[in-house]
């Protein structure tokens, strides 16, 4: 899957930096088929019906409701907000944009 | 310190677990969420550093689209504590029969009311018309041509606030038209909700 990357912004973030993050600035994956991804993420918008069946976070105690979450399919155009680490599709196209 | 200090946070967190559990999909494990530490702010998906939570609501009974104006189903009630703030509804196909292509027909249109009402100010979402611009008559006579093929979504944006108790439901504001409903023999939907619970 193609990734974007602005190389501006390959150093921690500072209070500057933080808006362009919010805004997607740190480039992002977009991911249309089942490979793991595994990266800091900032947030993740679906392109398509997509569901997911595996999501992280840093904090690796927050596990998702997977009876609930998993099962739900995500219309196109719904922005989820993270923080994540990681995230593999069961099905559909998202652009996960990265937070660093 | 391993509690959190905002205690509109804190009590928030709880009510929305016992809600969540029966109505609400969040991201993230609602138990784990009443463990927070001001430490995982910042690192919890779906939760902002106001202790506002991103919900999705997606209806358990699909919405009957060739039904009269008025037929709805409900989505979620507004727990206490909080006010919920739209941010997009759609939503999907997923049963589609028709006895003939489609052409110049009067398609349905839904949107979000709260209170079983769809006077303007009980309006949560933009409505959703589904004769917009012939894309949904496309869609169906795809649907009809493939063997009844479902899955297409449409949606629209947010729109206002519900505050808590408010009943907030998918609603048929304009119904099908009678040549329509003779071409179709099944048509319902699945509602999806996005927002945001904002404790009050």
């Amino acid at each position: 899957m193609p990734t974007f990357f602005d190389e501006n912004l390959t150093t921690s973030v500072t209070p500057t930096d933080a808006g362009l993050v919010a805004l997607g600035q740190r480039g992002f994956d977009y991911v249309g088929d089942t490979t793991a991804m595994t990266s800091n993420y900032a947030s993740i918008l679906t392109l398509a019906s997509t569901q997911f069946s595996s999501l992280s976070s840093l904090n690796s105690s927050f596990t998702p409701n997977a009876a609930n979450f998993y099962a739900l399919t995500i219309p196109a155009n719904v922005t989820l907000y993270g923080p994540f680490t990681g995230f593999r599709l069961a099905s559909g196209k998202v652009m996960a944009y990265k937070a660093g | 310190m391993d509690s959190i200090r905002n205690p509109f946070f804190a009590s928030a967190v709880a009510t929305v677990d016992r809600v969540l559990a029966a109505q609400v999909t969040s991201i993230f494990s609602t138990q784990i969420l009443n463990n927070l530490k001001p430490s995982d702010i910042g690192a919890v998906p779906g939760v902002n550093p106001q202790g506002q939570l991103q919900v999705f609501v997606s209806s358990t009974t699909d919405l009957n689209l060739l039904g009269a104006v008025g037929t709805k189903v409900d989505l979620f009630t507004v727990p206490a504590g909080y006010r919920f703030f739209s941010d997009q509804f759609a939503i999907t196909f997923t049963s589609v029969t028709q006895s003939g292509v489609m052409s110049g027909v009067t398609q349905p249109a839904v949107r979000v009311i709260k209170n079983n009402s769809n006077a303007a100010a009980n309006q949560i979402s933009n409505e959703i018309d589904l004769s917009d611009a012939g894309q949904v008559v496309q869609l169906l006579n795809k649907y009809w041509r493939t063997g009844g093929a479902v899955g297409g979504t449409t949606s629209t944006t947010g729109k206002a606030t519900a505050t808590e108790g408010e009943v907030l439901s998918a609603y048929i504001t304009t119904a099908i038209s009678a040549a329509g409903t003779n071409k179709y023999t099944v048509l319902t939907a699945k509602c999806f909700l996005a927002g945001w619970l904002i404790p009050v």
